[in-house]
């Protein structure tokens, strides 16, 4: 069945128009789909193709055709109206449900908004949010190329007010229940969050949330703020927030490791502190001791500590099962000779951060494009040799491009590479569900993992796949649906980073 | 370039998420955000969103450097508003710049899932295209030329990026195409005007600040960093203008070797 329609002086950017057709050419029975401008070539094209038709004649250059052919019938009524709403869907989205206003001050005139989510360009980015700072709004930042001297004066500003200033470069937060930017659908309750790390506060609410928990309020500060020139100004003021909050029973911080002068700082803080509080500080070793804090050294023992606070019995989920034990046993013995590394593909660079601090601990060596020792610094990102850890959200490999948490297909190649490999034996990956996240990550993942699968196995290897969602049930993108689909496929699945990552250095372990 | 547009009303032709474009007189004139390439035809104000706020067919009031749409004002940083001069430099080739058009070719391969070098071989209308525009890169001429202009996918279609890119290879090395003239003029009513656009600032030797920053990374400074950058211009054109840009300066290839070995 042949189908067309011809619209009359009609544009969509070339990235609306070209995966708009890879999705629909995965999703339904296309034979041939085209959606190309009406050009004196083109139409020569769709002729050579079979898809011509007379209601052609006479297009121009900036007319945009539809032609498709499909053996589904069901697509006959449909199948228009399935590409507009989708070509569609972000305008609709952007101009019914939001209002515009032309400044800050005017929105702030007619709506009363206590908060200010800004994402413009680097340049414009700190004006604006010293705006909403002086119209008495807290200010999450999304924006990253602002300064570091614009941040200490807008943070400084913010404290002033009793408000504020998540970020600059902040693209997580859950305030008063509602997560702004990329956030997971959790439970509310009684633990409070603050966090220089973005996929570091998903994991953490996200395993509060798995294991019977819930958020107060889980605040995002950037991830500069724990640097020395910032001084960790606004974790300190967000955790005095959290520590009046009366929702809040139990408190949570997040990082990576700070400046040496700022961590000072804030154990001089923990020395009065009125409710119990957990500090994971990745990758970094504390001999701090004071009553009522507590240190975990992964994200995931970050948030079963502050659940057991609270009172929540919770298992100790570091133990592995007789099932995983078992699946680690087979997995090895499975392996060729020369299968004995190790590659982590990353979406979420604290998550890699995590991954490097537990599996350095049980291989010789291992290379990271975010590691901070200088001998696990991966020489080129690109290229993979020995065991290595790609934070494929870093500068690098976006540099332009959708991050990974959006657009999880700039990952696909890689992991093609690395199972062309002889000596990659383990992939292991993360996936980010949520808000603002890629409405099937798993999904649009799941056809390359099989076929890295295939190329070991025609080069007589086995190649183990473990992996790791970052989502709740809530989360739109059905977390017990992508699961099951990496199982279905032979993937191991964990419930925590932590534990992908401990799995994945046991396969290799004995091996290196 | 606002120093050159009179005071008067025109109309939206297009709107994007981050660029919006109309016809002024006779050209389009494209307007864009903080980070977009300054250039004859191009307005870079303080919008980050375009298509939030304005709509095809809306009406732009221009008087000086005020610029109003509907209610709302856009601003032109001042630093923007200035004489355009026309780009005259040229290059000289050597074995570094021809090494690594070699590696621009590679880092295509790697990047772009859609390219000259990596397309669905079982997909029709992907043969179609790259075969054409793989007959124009083997051998350009204005009849292969005119094969591919309005020829393939994306809004600005991937033959006139190649032939774009090729031509601006071929003009920084000095090397005048003979028959770039009639191909610009054979495209008119063949594509539509935004891809025109950028064919006929390369013709004009009118580079955007964008492709003046990949003639002095490329030729002065031997590096890839910025030109590699062209790779995320939309969906394939990026790819695709690299890919005409390296053809253009590996025909000096040839010739380069010729000459280092008499």
């Amino acid at each position: 069945m042949k189908l067309h329609k011809v619209f009359k002086n009609t544009y969509y950017d070339s990235v609306s128009l070209m995966s708009l057709t890879a999705k629909l050419n995965r999703e339904y029975e296309f034979i041939e789909l085209v959606i190309l401008m009406g050009s004196e070539m083109n139409l020569e094209m769709i002729q050579a193709v079979g898809l011509f038709h007379d209601d052609m004649k006479g297009l121009t250059p900036n007319d945009l055709i539809l032609a498709a052919e499909t053996s589904n019938s069901d697509l006959k009524e449909k199948w228009v109206e399935i590409i507009f709403k989708h070509l569609n869907e972000k305008k609709v989205k952007s101009s019914q449900s939001q209002r515009v206003y032309r400044s800050i001050t005017a929105a702030k005139k007619d709506v009363d908004a206590n908060i200010a989510v800004i994402s413009v360009p680097g340049r414009y980015a700190a004006n604006e949010a010293r705006v909403a700072l002086e119209n008495n709004m807290h200010v999450m930042l999304f924006s990253d190329n602002v300064t570091i001297e614009d941040e200490i004066v807008l943070k400084d500003l913010a404290i002033e007010k009793d408000l504020l200033l998540m970020g600059p470069d902040c693209g997580t937060a859950i305030i008063n229940g509602k997560g702004l930017c990329f956030a997971n659908n959790v439970s509310k309750g009684n633990i409070g969050l603050v966090a220089a790390s973005g996929t570091g506060l998903q994991e953490v609410t996200v395993i509060i949330d798995r294991f019977g928990g819930g958020i107060s309020q889980a605040i995002g500060v950037g991830g500069r703020d724990l640097s020395e020139l910032v001084g960790g100004k606004m974790l300190l003021k967000a955790y005095d927030d959290l520590e009046k909050d009366e929702e809040t029973e139990v408190i949570v911080l997040v990082s990576k490791p700070p400046h040496k002068s700022v961590a000072e700082k804030i154990y001089a803080r923990l020395k009065s502190i009125v409710k119990p509080t957990v500090v994971c500080f990745l990758d970094s070793h504390s001999d701090y001791d004071a009553k009522d804090v507590y240190f975990a050294s992964s994200l995931a023992g970050a948030a079963l500590k502050a659940l057991e606070l609270t009172g929540t019995e919770v298992e100790d989920n570091s133990i592995l099962s007789s099932t995983e034990k078992q699946m680690i046993k087979e997995a090895k013995l499975l392996l060729h000779d020369d299968q004995t590394k190790l590659k982590g593909l990353f979406c979420g660079g604290t998550l890699t951060t995590e991954a490097l601090s537990i599996i350095r601990e049980h291989v010789v060596s291992i290379t990271s494009n975010i590691a901070k020792k200088k001998h696990e610094k991966m020489m080129n990102p690109f290229s993979s040799d020995g065991h290595v850890l790609v934070d494929m959200g870093d500068d690098v490999f976006t540099n332009g491009k959708p991050h990974p948490m959006i657009e999880p297909m700039i990952r696909l190649k890689r992991i093609i590479e690395e199972s062309k490999n002889p000596e990659t034996a383990v992939i292991l990956l993360d996936f980010e569900l949520g808000y603002g996240s890629h409405e099937d990550p798993v999904g649009v993942t799941i056809d390359t993992i099989k076929k890295a699968q295939i190329i070991a196995e025609k080069a007589n290897r086995h190649l183990t796949f473990v992996a790791y969602v970052c989502g709740t049930s809530k989360d739109k993108q059905d977390l017990e649906k992508s699961e099951k689909m990496l199982r279905e496929n032979g993937v191991i699945v964990t419930s925590t980073n932590a534990k992908a990552s401990f799995i994945a250095a046991q396969i290799v372990k004995e091996v290196a | 370039m606002l120093e050159q547009l009179k005071k008067g009303t025109f109309s939206i032709h297009s709107v994007f998420e981050h660029t919006m474009n109309a016809i002024y007189e006779d050209r389009l004139i494209t307007f864009g955000g903080a980070d977009f390439p300054e250039g004859i035809n191009n307005i870079v104000t303080n919008i980050s969103t375009f298509s939030t706020l304005f709509e095809q067919g809306n009406i732009i009031a221009i008087d000086r450097y005020i610029i109003t749409v509907n209610d709302t004002l856009i601003m032109v940083p001042s630093t923007s508003i200035k004489e355009y001069n026309v780009y005259t430099d040229t290059y000289d080739i050597n074995n570094t710049h021809i090494e690594n058009a070699h590696k621009l070719i590679e880092f295509i391969e790697h990047e772009e899932v859609l390219s000259v070098f990596r397309y669905d071989k079982t997909n029709t209308s992907q043969r179609y295209q790259f075969y054409k525009i793989a007959t124009f890169l083997n051998t350009p001429n204005l009849e292969t030329a005119k094969q591919i202009v309005g020829l393939g996918m994306g809004l600005t279609p991937i033959g006139d990026d190649v032939l774009t890119g090729y031509l601006f290879a071929r003009q920084a090395l000095g090397n005048s195409v003979s028959w770039m003239d009639d191909i610009v003029e054979y495209a008119q009513n063949r594509t539509n005007n935004i891809s025109l656009k950028s064919l006929i600032e390369v013709k004009n030797y009118q580079y955007t600040s964008f492709l003046i920053n990949v003639l002095e990374s490329f030729f002065e400074q031997n590096s890839l960093e910025i030109t590699k950058k062209w790779i995320n211009f939309g969906a394939t054109s990026g790819a695709a203008l690299l890919t005409g840009f390296t053809q253009g300066i590996l025909e000096e290839e040839q010739s380069y070797e010729t000459t280092q070995s008499i």
